[in-house]
C-alpha cells in the first residue's frame, strides 16, 4: 500500500473538496434549457419531488434497520 | 478619454475570453460557499444550488449564449470526470467499513434502486406524462453520463435526462436532510448511502461536506446503483411490456 503515493491521496481529496464547484457548468446547462421540458415543466418538477423524496426516504430506512437487525443478533 | 476607452477595451477583451466565464463560476462558488458554511450547512442553501442560480441570473440578464459561457466553465466541468475517479480514494480508505456492511448495501442497493424506478415510473403514468419523458425520466437517480446512456437505449431522450438527472441531485442534496429527519434515520451510513444512490454526485458531495463516513457510503452508493440501475432499467421495460 506505501506504493501508493501520499500525493495521490493528497490530490484526490483536495479535487473532492470542490466537488460541488464541478457541477456548475452543468447545473448552469440545466436551468438555461428548461424550456426543453415545455409544458411538462411542473409536472416533471413534481415527479422529480416526489419521487425523490420517497426514494431517499425507503432506502435510509431499509438500510438503518438492516443495520440495528444486525447489530442486535451478534 | 483614452484612458476610459482602454478600460473598455479591456472589458470586450476579457468578456470575449473564456477566462471571464471561468472566473464567474469560481468566483459564484466561493460566494455559495462562503454562504453554506456561515449557514452552519443548511441544506437549503445548497452551494451548487445557490452558485447555479448566481451564474444563471448573470447569463439570463445579460442575454449570453450558454455556448459562450461553455468555452470557459469547460474547464471546471472537464474535472468532474477525474473528480469521479477519485471518489475511489475516500472508498479505499474505509474499504473496511464496507466489507464490514457489505450485507446491508447489497439488500438497499437492490430494494431502493428497484423503488426508485418503480416510483418514478408510477408518478409519471398519474401525471399522464408522454411515452419518451417516461422513458427519459427512469434513470434519474443515478449519475448523468449513465444515466444519459440508459436514456438512449431505451429510446428516451439523452438531453432531457441529463436535465431531469441533475434537478434530481439537486433536490435530494437540499431537501433530503428533511427527509432523514422526520423518519428519524439516526445512522450517518445510511443517510449517506441513500444520498449517493437517489442523488448521485450531487448528493455525494453534500454528503460528503456534512460526515466523512456518510461521505463514503454515498461514493458506494452512486456508484453501485449506477450500475445495477443501468440493467434494472431495460429488465423492467420488458417486464411491463410483457404485462
Amino acid at each position: 500500500m506505501n506504493f501508493l503515493a501520499k500525493d495521490l491521496f493528497n490530490s484526490a481529496e483536495s479535487l473532492l473538496d470542490y466537488l460541488p464547484l464541478l457541477f456548475i457548468p452543468v447545473g448552469v446547462g440545466v436551468v438555461m434549457h428548461l424550456s426543453f421540458l415545455e409544458d411538462n415543466l411542473v409536472s416533471v418538477l413534481l415527479v422529480i419531488i416526489l419521487g425523490t423524496l420517497l426514494t431517499l426516504g425507503i432506502t435510509g430506512f431499509i438500510m438503518e434497520k438492516i443495520l440495528t437487525n444486525s447489530k442486535s443478533n451478534d | 478619454m483614452i484612458d476610459n476607452q482602454r478600460l473598455y477595451s479591456i472589458w470586450i477583451y476579457l468578456q470575449a475570453e473564456p477566462l471571464f466565464w471561468l472566473t464567474l463560476t469560481i468566483g459564484s462558488y466561493l460566494i455559495a460557499d462562503f454562504i453554506y458554511r456561515k449557514s452552519n450547512l443548511f441544506p437549503l442553501l445548497n452551494p451548487v444550488a445557490i452558485s447555479v442560480l448566481l451564474v444563471s441570473l448573470i447569463l439570463i440578464f445579460f442575454n449570453i449564449q450558454y455556448e459562450r459561457y461553455f468555452e470557459g466553465a469547460k474547464f471546471i466541468h472537464f474535472l468532474l470526470g477525474p473528480a469521479t475517479v477519485a471518489l475511489a480514494i475516500p472508498i479505499f480508505k474505509k474499504w473496511d467499513l464496507i466489507v464490514l456492511n457489505s450485507k446491508a448495501i447489497f439488500i438497499s442497493l437492490i430494494l431502493g434502486s428497484v423503488f426508485a424506478i418503480l416510483v418514478t415510473y408510477s408518478l409519471a403514468l398519474y401525471f399522464e406524462l408522454p411515452r419518451e419523458l417516461i422513458l427519459s425520466l427512469l434513470p434519474r437517480s443515478v449519475t448523468a453520463p449513465i444515466a444519459m446512456g440508459i436514456s438512449e437505449i431505451i429510446g428516451g431522450i439523452p438531453s432531457l435526462t441529463a436535465i431531469i438527472t441533475i434537478i434530481t441531485g439537486v433536490i435530494g442534496a437540499s431537501l433530503g436532510v428533511f427527509i432523514f429527519d422526520l423518519i428519524k434515520l439516526k445512522n450517518m451510513g445510511a443517510r449517506g448511502f441513500s444520498l449517493g444512490l437517489t442523488s448521485h454526485g450531487i448528493g455525494t458531495a453534500r454528503a460528503m461536506s456534512k460526515n466523512k463516513n456518510a461521505g463514503v457510503f454515498a461514493a458506494v452508493g452512486m456508484g453501485l446503483s449506477g450500475l445495477i440501475t443501468s440493467m434494472l432499467v431495460p429488465l423492467f421495460l420488458k417486464i411491463i411490456s410483457i404485462i
